[in-house]
C-alpha cells in the first residue's frame, strides 16, 4: 500500500494484555477525533510481546503473575492495578483485572496480523484488549480466538488454519525487532511518520500536539 | 545491529538521549533514524510484563 506524502502514518507497538496500551489507544483516538486533519491519519498496529518467554499453554491469574514479578503480596498488586482500572474508567474502559489470565500472546498477535490482512487490524486489536482486560477471556485459547476473530469479521476457517500452523509468527517477531530499533523497551509505543516518538499512554493533548507538529512538518515538506 | 535511538527535545533545540536507548559506539551503523520524542517521560508504560503508574 502506498502512502501519500500528506498522510500522517502512526505506527503503534502494543500487546493485547497491556492495560496502558488500551488506555493509550483511547487517548490517541480522542486526540485524532479533535485533530483538524483526522482524515489524513493512518494507523498501523505492531506486535510487541511483553513477556515472550511466558510458556505457551501456561495460564495463570494476572494478579499471581504480577505478584511474583514484583515480589509483592497480591493485596498490593490489587491496589496497584486498581489505580490503573480507575484511570481506564476515565477513558470509558471497563477493566476487570481480577478475572484476567496471563498467557503467551503470540497466537493473539498472529490473529491480529491475519485480521490486518483483511483490513481489520484496529478492530481486532481493540477486541483482544477488551477480551483480556475486561472480560476475563483466555486469549491463547484457539476456540476463543476463532470466536473473537469472527466477531470482527475474520473468517473462522482462516483463523483455525492459521492457528494450526505458524503463519505470521515471523511477522510478529519482525514487528518486535522493528520496535526495538526505534527504541521501544515497553508499550504502548507510538511513532508518527517514522520521525516522532511517544512512549507510554500519553495524555490526549500530548498526542494532539504531536499530530499537529508532524502535520506541520509534512505540510512544509516539498511534494 | 545498533541499539535504537530515541531522543528527547523539540525541533531546533538540543536533544538528550534517553537512558538505555543510545548507541554511539564507534563503528556501529545506524539503520533506523532517531526519533524526536514528543511525549512526556513520565507517561505510563508496561515493560517486561509489569505495568506501573
Amino acid at each position: 500500500m502506498s502512502t501519500s506524502p500528506r498522510t500522517l502514518r502512526i505506527d503503534i507497538w502494543s500487546d493485547v494484555v497491556c492495560p496502558w496500551c488500551y488506555i493509550g489507544k483511547r487517548r490517541l483516538e480522542t486526540a485524532v477525533s479533535r485533530f483538524e486533519h483526522a482524515d489524513e491519519v493512518e494507523v498501523h498496529w505492531h506486535s510487541f510481546q511483553l513477556d515472550p518467554a511466558h510458556p505457551k499453554g501456561h495460564r495463570r491469574p494476572v494478579f499471581e503473575t504480577l505478584a511474583q514479578k514484583v515480589g509483592a503480596p497480591i493485596a498490593q498488586v490489587r491496589a496497584m492495578t486498581g489505580q490503573v482500572s480507575e484511570l481506564a474508567a476515565v477513558e470509558g474502559l471497563s477493566y476487570d483485572l481480577e478475572r484476567a489470565v496471563s498467557v503467551n500472546t503470540i497466537d493473539a498477535h498472529r490473529l491480529s496480523h491475519l485480521a490486518a490482512a483483511h483490513g481489520l487490524g484496529d478492530q481486532m486489536h481493540e477486541r483482544l484488549l477488551r477480551a483480556h482486560l475486561g472480560e476475563g477471556e483466555i486469549v491463547d485459547d484457539p476456540d476463543t480466538l476463532v470466536r473473537l476473530g469472527a466477531e470482527v469479521g475474520v473468517p473462522e476457517d482462516e483463523t483455525r488454519r492459521m492457528l494450526a500452523g505458524d503463519e505470521y509468527a515471523d511477522a510478529v517477531q519482525a514487528d518486535f525487532q522493528e520496535g526495538r530499533r526505534y527504541g521501544a523497551t515497553g508499550v504502548p509505543f507510538f511513532v508518527i511518520n517514522r520521525a516522532y516518538g511517544l512512549s507510554g499512554a500519553q495524555p490526549a493533548d500530548t498526542f494532539l500536539s504531536a499530530l499537529r507538529t508532524a502535520h506541520a512538518d509534512t505540510a512544509r515538506a516539498p511534494h | 545491529m545498533p541499539d535504537p535511538l530515541l531522543q528527547n527535545g523539540t525541533a531546533g533545540q538540543p536533544v538528550e538521549t534517553l537512558p538505555d536507548a543510545a548507541d554511539d559506539r564507534p563503528g556501529t551503523e545506524e539503520v533506523t533514524p532517531p526519533l524526536m520524542n514528543l511525549g512526556s517521560a513520565d507517561a505510563a508504560v508496561c515493560t517486561d510484563g509489569v505495568c506501573v503508574l
